[in-house]
């Protein structure tokens, strides 16, 4: 059994907020230990401690019983703990293998800056056990998330980590992929490791860990074995506190359709000549279609042609039943189509300006003083933008704040806020909730059912199944680029089905639900 | 293929009056106890600004750290000359006079870097201005051709920096350093083989330059009205929003429904043009066209806007940002020679100087 790692008594704050307070946490080597809360509640302030990326105001880190204290997260990484977050830290202009052998004493002790036969030798090693086959040469950049992901633990395992902390690992996986890590995980502990498991996704929690941490307000809630928690709504009240519990589960309510009921967006036959092929489908008003499939299936690029981001190749796109050529985001904005981008960050928010200008920024116009001068009226725009945050309900500490600030729920109101006073009539959401924490991801829902019901049409693109059809009104698989199904009476286990090739071999076919971990990786 | 538009919805009326009493909030939503603005936090979830003092003193250290080192700059020339000398209006004029024209420049520079993009061009594109609108003038008699040719030209350099920039995707380092350093000087050559058009001048070319009104320069108006007027276009019209929007990320802007090629093109236009006319009135205050016009600008330039981005607004580049960081640099050299340095210290200090204020805004921001 490797060493144990503990922290007792760990409080920091910032300028205005305490992020942790008192909070003692032992992790016993040889379990998966859960890591919950909402956004805020001192999560990442924690782990960035572990990591030594920030010091504690209060108590300390305790690495078998004696105190440590971490000046560097080199530091951290010597003492054997190793952090694995949803974007892998991972150099993307180097190899692979040079990712996994790099910074560690060993580079110098193999001379593998110089053998390279001896690194790629030690790199096969270390992957062989978690099924990675990609060659030592190859570049990360060209890798996908869920095999960076394993380079990450790779790495890790090289530099005989025996403490390795997961952060929303499985946001961006599929789910052939997170059972990949799963085994890999329980692997991991089995081997005598301690496993930290930090994630939203409350079911994977229930699933892999053996006890589970809840954190609220920078403190500890409790700590207890996972068996003994109850069901999903009981971890949801442990980690929402007092506050009303938010119905996560919630179907949605299926919305019947009115005979000859045009379709608001419509495509027939579209495709971008790479990864879309060929796909004809119709948004109505008033409902919410959900998009499932694999990563890598072409759903975000489908979602780029219906907004204006980049131009089909075939096919063609109607917009109330008028055929439509967007030249630009621009054009598809005036014309009433708006993109929930899944890369928020980058794409959604714009990052260096604050609440106000992002919600007004694609309508700016309107608050022109007059007709001709382009000048802004600077108090009808907050005006504008006070009423936009309440009808939302979006927190934030004042218009000005910067929008990265913002929690990542809060950050998706923003935008969609955006789009509704922009007049879009089409919303387009690209994995809507990812990285979003749980009380606000019920909030999503409700706006989207709320725009749905005011007579928009919603296209949603999610990886989670669960949340694709609890929220939709019908459900599209898209595989390879082509839509494989459209489940009128979408249940997790036809989405499933929808997935996999029914021409592929036979393999041993589980309960549709649960995906067995033994067939083969790869999406 | 018609531009159709969707049929919009009166409950979601984006300019429809919005007291908080037709707000539809999600059902979902925390129950009483949300202040009707909802600014405020949920117990606890929110980052609540509480007024610690060392907070308070960072966030003060960050806004005003440059400018309060630069009142003790201006402190320091004021004791250390004699009578005070640095601070009687006679020097403080002079000090605007001398940094009207790099604040016409670092205006326009302004806009370049809020769209996250270099100009090295200015420089080379100024003293094209200065040569142009002498050698015009000379040649038509007219100093009126010499202006409108001068920032006419200028300006369509900005142009074709906009166009290598968004058309044909050259980086704006590599862009503008090619245009400033190379092409640029080439041309400068090719007008003035001399170096210099002094003679022949029509005897109103040095009237804007030299002239006052009020017992104020033309030339402190003039920088005074392009800061004023480019102040109001960055902060207060859509399209310095959408400057804004590009510089913190060109795709999201784009997604944002922005023009963002139309914008980049614009802001190396609108420094072109400021360029020009600070050629032309570099020629019009000394009374002749000289390639050697150029000295420290494009470095000056820079340093004026960075400083600037370190006042008030941390992050950001700004108009009044720049017109301060363009004063520090005029009483620097101003004061620094008025208390006895060299003038071959005089760049030294500058760099140091900069180094400190610029740091100063950076080691107070938090870790």
């Amino acid at each position: 059994m490797g060493p144990s790692v503990a922290v007792a008594g760990l409080g920091r704050s910032f300028p205005g907020v305490r992020a942790l307070h008192d909070v003692s946490i032992a992790f016993a080597p040889g379990t998966v230990h859960g890591l919950v809360g909402e956004n805020g509640a001192g999560k990442s302030t924690l782990i960035k401690i572990l990591a030594g990326a920030q010091r504690p105001d209060e108590g300390s880190v305790l690495v078998d019983g004696a105190k440590v204290r971490f000046s560097s997260p080199l530091e951290s990484s010597r003492r054997g703990l190793a952090f694995i977050h949803q974007e892998p830290n991972l150099v993307d202009d180097l190899t692979v293998a040079e990712n996994v052998l790099l910074g560690s004493r060993d580079a110098l002790r193999l001379r593998s800056l110089v053998d390279r036969p001896a690194m790629h030798r030690r790199y096969r090693e270390l992957v062989a056990p978690l099924g990675l086959e990609v060659d030592p040469r190859t570049l990360v950049s060209e890798l996908g998330i869920a095999d960076q992901t394993l380079v990450a633990v790779a790495r890790a395992l090289h530099r005989q980590a025996h403490f390795l902390v997961f952060d929303e690992p499985t946001a961006a996986l599929s789910d052939l992929e997170s059972e990949r890590l799963f085994r890999i995980i329980g692997e991991l502990a089995d081997g005598g490791r301690s496993v930290v498991y930090v994630s939203h996704r409350l079911h994977e929690i229930f699933r892999l860990t053996t006890t589970v941490s809840v954190l609220r307000d920078g403190e500890l809630v409790t700590t207890l074995p996972t068996a003994d928690v109850g069901d999903r709504r009981s971890l949801v009240g442990l980690i929402l506190g007092g506050a009303e519990r938010p119905a996560v589960d919630d179907r949605r309510a299926p919305v019947p359709v009115a005979p000859g009921t045009a379709p608001l967006l419509e495509t027939v036959g579209l495709g971008d000549g790479a990864k879309v092929h060929d796909v004809s489908l119709r948004l109505l008003p008033g409902r919410i279609t959900g998009m499932a499939g694999l990563v890598g299936a072409g759903r975000t690029e489908l979602a780029a042609m219906l907004c204006g981001a980049s131009r089909p190749v075939t096919g063609e796109v109607r917009l109330v039943g008028s055929p439509m050529r967007f030249r630009s985001p621009r054009a598809a904005i005036r014309a009433g189509v708006a993109l929930v981008p899944e890369d928020r960050r980058h794409l959604g928010t714009l990052g260096d300006l604050d609440v106000r200008e992002n919600l007004t920024m694609p309508f700016l116009g309107r608050f022109a003083l007059a007709r001709v001068l382009p000048v802004l009226d600077r108090r009808r725009e907050r005006r504008w933008a006070d009423g936009a945050v309440d009808r939302l309900s979006i927190k934030i500490s004042g218009l000005d704040q910067s929008i990265r600030l913002l929690s990542g729920g809060n950050q998706q109101k923003v935008i969609v806020s955006r789009w509704v006073g922009a007049g879009a009539r089409v919303f387009v959401f690209d994995e809507p909730t990812q990285g979003v924490d749980v009380g606000a991801r019920a909030e999503i829902y409700a706006v989207m059912r709320e725009l749905a019901a005011d007579g928009a049409a919603i296209l949603m693109i999610s990886s989670d199944v669960e949340e694709v059809v609890a929220q939709s009104d019908e459900v599209l698989v898209m595989r390879e680029g082509r839509l494989v199904a459209h489940l009128h009476d979408p249940t997790e286990a036809a989405v499933l089905d929808a997935f996999y090739d029914h021409d592929e071999p036979v393999q041993a076919r589980p309960a549709p639900a649960r995906p067995s971990p033994a067939q083969p990786s790869g999406s | 293929m018609s531009t159709g538009q969707l049929p919009g919805a009166a409950g979601l009326d984006p300019t429809a009056p919005t007291p908080s009493a037709t707000s539809s909030a999600p059902s979902s939503a925390p129950p009483a106890g949300r202040a009707p603005g909802n600014r405020g936090p949920r117990s606890g979830d929110d980052h609540e600004p509480r007024a610690s003092g060392r907070a308070l003193f960072e966030r003060l250290g960050q806004r005003y750290g440059t400018l309060v080192i630069l009142a003790g700059l201006f402190a320091y020339f004021t004791l250390r000359t004699e009578g005070g000398t640095f601070a009687t209006v006679d020097n403080l004029s002079s000090i605007l006079q001398s940094s009207a024209v790099l604040a016409i420049v670092a205006a326009g520079l302004t806009l370049v870097l809020v769209i996250g993009a270099f100009d090295l061009s200015i420089a080379g594109t100024m003293v094209l201005a200065t040569l142009l609108s002498a050698q015009v003038a000379v040649d038509t008699g007219s100093t009126d051709a010499g202006i409108l040719v001068a920032v006419g030209v200028a300006g369509g350099v900005g142009l074709v920096n906009g166009i290598v920039v968004t058309v044909l995707r050259v980086p704006p380092f590599i862009g503008t350093l090619a245009m400033g350093l190379f092409i640029l000087v080439g041309f400068q050559q090719k007008i003035t083989p001399e170096g210099t058009v002094s003679l022949g001048l029509p005897a109103n070319f040095g009237e804007w330059g030299q002239g006052s009104v009020g017992g104020v320069r033309y030339t402190v108006l003039i920088a005074l009205g392009v800061l004023v007027l480019l102040h109001l276009v960055l902060r207060h019209t859509v399209v310095g929003r959408h400057m804004y929007a590009v510089g913190s990320g060109p795709e999201a802007a784009r997604l944002a429904g922005i023009r963002v090629d139309l914008v980049r093109v614009a802001a190396f236009t609108v420094c072109g043009l400021c360029c020009g006319l600070a050629g032309f009135l570099t020629a019009s205050t000394f009374g002749l066209g000289s390639a050697q016009a150029g000295g420290t600008l494009l470095l000056d330039a820079f340093t004026a806007c960075f400083i600037g981005a370190s006042i008030l607004v941390i992050g950001r580049f700004h108009i009044l940002g720049t017109a301060i960081g363009v004063l520090t640099l005029g009483m620097l050299t101003n004061g620094l020679t008025l208390t006895g340095w060299s003038s071959d210290d005089v760049p030294i200090i500058k760099g140091i100087v900069l180094i400190v204020a610029v740091a100063a805004a950076g080691l107070l921001r938090r870790r």
